[in-house]
């Protein structure tokens, strides 16, 4: 555990990467405290100012100040993504470790399967579901949750067949080695890397996601401020208020940006050949 | 000697595939190894030597034919037998970098065999050491990582954890292939003196004789899953019958590779 401690700490830029984004993730899942005014307060006749002491960042069309839903919207959207992220990808490694050693035809179904529902974009598959399930941001995470999952998988599975059949699995059988050090020690240490790095990279991705599905009215519903929704709510007054577009789009870019960074680094300092 | 026989395969065959793709790797290969004695098996690439050494490890189950370790015959579906079978028989891979797990240092995998056994003495660090004093490395290495050792280094590291259970047999799937000549020589040397200190069995597969010949004191050839010939070491340039045999003598290797 020490060597990858050194080698986390001696990362000038993944130290500063990983801190800039817990301290973003931290800020907005406290921002509400910081919130000036109610994010949800409809005040008609202050519609679409611009910022002032009073509304640092201005209005809304309907009146209300746009830092306060910002900061607010930043929580639900950052917590949603942050969930859907740990569940799916708890979840799809573990089925897909699962059927790796299995193995045999109940394997062989249930991957061919999971290629049955990947070869359908994902984005098809949440809106078919939203629209059974109806609209709403607990059904839209669910929706994402549940079609998300088979990409962790389906890595899983194909990373678990690389290393089953070799030889340091072969050795640890001819020394003894039980079964479940065999997962723990051996299959864990092997898949975890890349499942981390693949679900940095895939914060960015399910952060967009959810916002498009809000951006077509399928996520959040009014009143509730998430990014994604404000920029649906923004794009109609695009001129008279670009900063409707502007704040929330920067937002979801600057987090975007720096998971996938963050994402990148850590694939170096996991790959255990780079010194 | 005959009374003294360690480890027995008898008829052994083994069968890959179906229909068309059908392959009978082994077709009824019978060997005998000695207490302390060192056989060799040499043969041309896809020959079966490689199956026979994956049988003998315990990793493959044969089609038909029996393995005997002290007359016990090894059950392959049991675990039982395949554990107790496998505190006696250890095995060394071809390439030293494909039986580590990238992630886990040196001295977790010197101990993984004596911790599933049960002989680990507190963190082991001491039983580490003690097992790369073997092979001629020392303490700093025990808390590296596989890719910070070179193909030598990594090799012995192999073998030392081969030794920690202290095994009457070792395997050695051409085990100096993927290094450089002089490597192969030390590790070769290390190999040797081992096994006639501990009076242990190695079983090693390879297609040079004269390495082969270095370790073992009788030579099974193989050819298309079937043993062809058997001779003692000291004497097999001279007394060697088949044409196949003579084709892996160090003179006859030459040519190859100067015709090649």
């Amino acid at each position: 555990m020490n060597i990858w401690i050194k080698k986390i700490t001696e990362n000038k830029i993944f130290c500063l990467l990983l801190t800039l984004n817990i301290l973003l993730v931290v800020f907005f899942l406290f921002a509400p405290q910081f919130a000036p005014n109610s994010p949800i307060e409809i005040h008609a006749d202050h519609a679409l100012l611009d910022s002032s002491g009073q509304y640092p960042l201005g209005t809304d069309q309907l009146g209300r100040c746009f830092l306060s839903r910002l900061l607010y919207g930043g929580k639900s959207s950052l917590l949603m993504t942050i969930g859907i992220v740990v569940f799916i990808s708890l979840a799809g490694t573990t089925v897909g470790i699962m059927a790796a050693l299995a193995g045999g035809a109940a394997e062989q179904i249930f991957m061919r399967f999971l290629d049955v529902v990947l070869a359908i974009p994902s984005m098809v598959l949440v809106l078919v579901m939203v629209s059974i399930f109806g609209n709403g941001i607990v059904t839209t995470t669910i929706a994402i949750m549940s079609v998300s999952w088979i990409t962790y998988a389906r890595i899983s599975h194909s990373l678990v067949l690389e290393f089953r059949e070799s030889n340091f699995i072969k050795q640890a059988h001819m020394g003894g080695v039980r079964s479940v050090r065999i997962l723990f020690k051996y299959v864990l240490p092997n898949v975890f890397p890349h499942i981390i790095v693949v679900a940095t990279q895939d914060f960015g991705d399910k952060l967009l996601l959810l916002s498009s599905l809000s951006l077509l009215g399928l996520g959040a519903q009014p009143p509730t401020p998430e990014w994604g929704y404000m920029l649906s709510e923004g794009k109609q007054f695009m001129q008279r208020a670009p900063w409707l577009l502007f704040y929330p789009g920067f937002l979801i870019f600057i987090h975007v940006i720096m998971f996938n960074l963050l994402g990148d680094r850590l694939q170096d300092i996991l790959d255990p050949k780079e010194t | 000697m005959n009374d003294n026989i360690l480890l027995e395969t008898r008829e052994l065959r083994q069968i890959y595939g179906k229909g068309r793709d059908r392959l009978e790797a082994l077709k009824g290969v019978s060997v005998k190894v000695h207490s302390g004695e060192s056989i060799g098996i040499i043969g041309l690439s896809g020959c079966g030597k490689s199956t026979l050494l994956r049988i003998l490890a315990g990793l493959e189950t044969p089609a038909s034919g029996t393995v005997q370790f002290r007359g016990q015959t090894l059950d392959f579906d049991s675990r039982k037998s395949l554990r107790d079978y496998h505190r006696k028989v250890q095995m060394v891979f071809q390439n030293p970098m494909s039986t580590f797990s990238p992630y886990m240092t040196i001295q977790t995998y010197l101990l993984e065999s004596l911790r599933s056994f049960g002989g680990l003495e507190g963190d082991g660090r001491e039983q580490a050491v003690a097992l790369l004093k073997h092979v001629e490395l020392d303490e700093t290495f025990l808390d590296r990582l596989p890719h910070q050792l070179s193909g030598g280094q990594l090799q012995r590291v192999v073998i030392a954890r081969a030794l920690a259970l202290n095994p009457e047999v070792i395997l050695l799937d051409e085990p100096t292939s993927a290094l450089d000549i002089l490597t192969q020589r030390a590790i070769l040397e290390l190999l040797s003196q081992i096994a006639k200190e501990r009076n242990m069995s190695l079983i090693f597969v390879g297609h040079n004789s004269s390495v082969v010949r270095l370790l073992s004191h009788r030579v099974y050839v193989m050819e298309t899953g079937r043993i062809v010939e058997e001779l003692f070491s000291e004497t097999m340039l001279q007394d060697a019958k088949e044409p196949y045999t003579r084709q892996f003598f160090p003179e006859n290797l030459k040519k190859v590779v100067y015709n090649y």
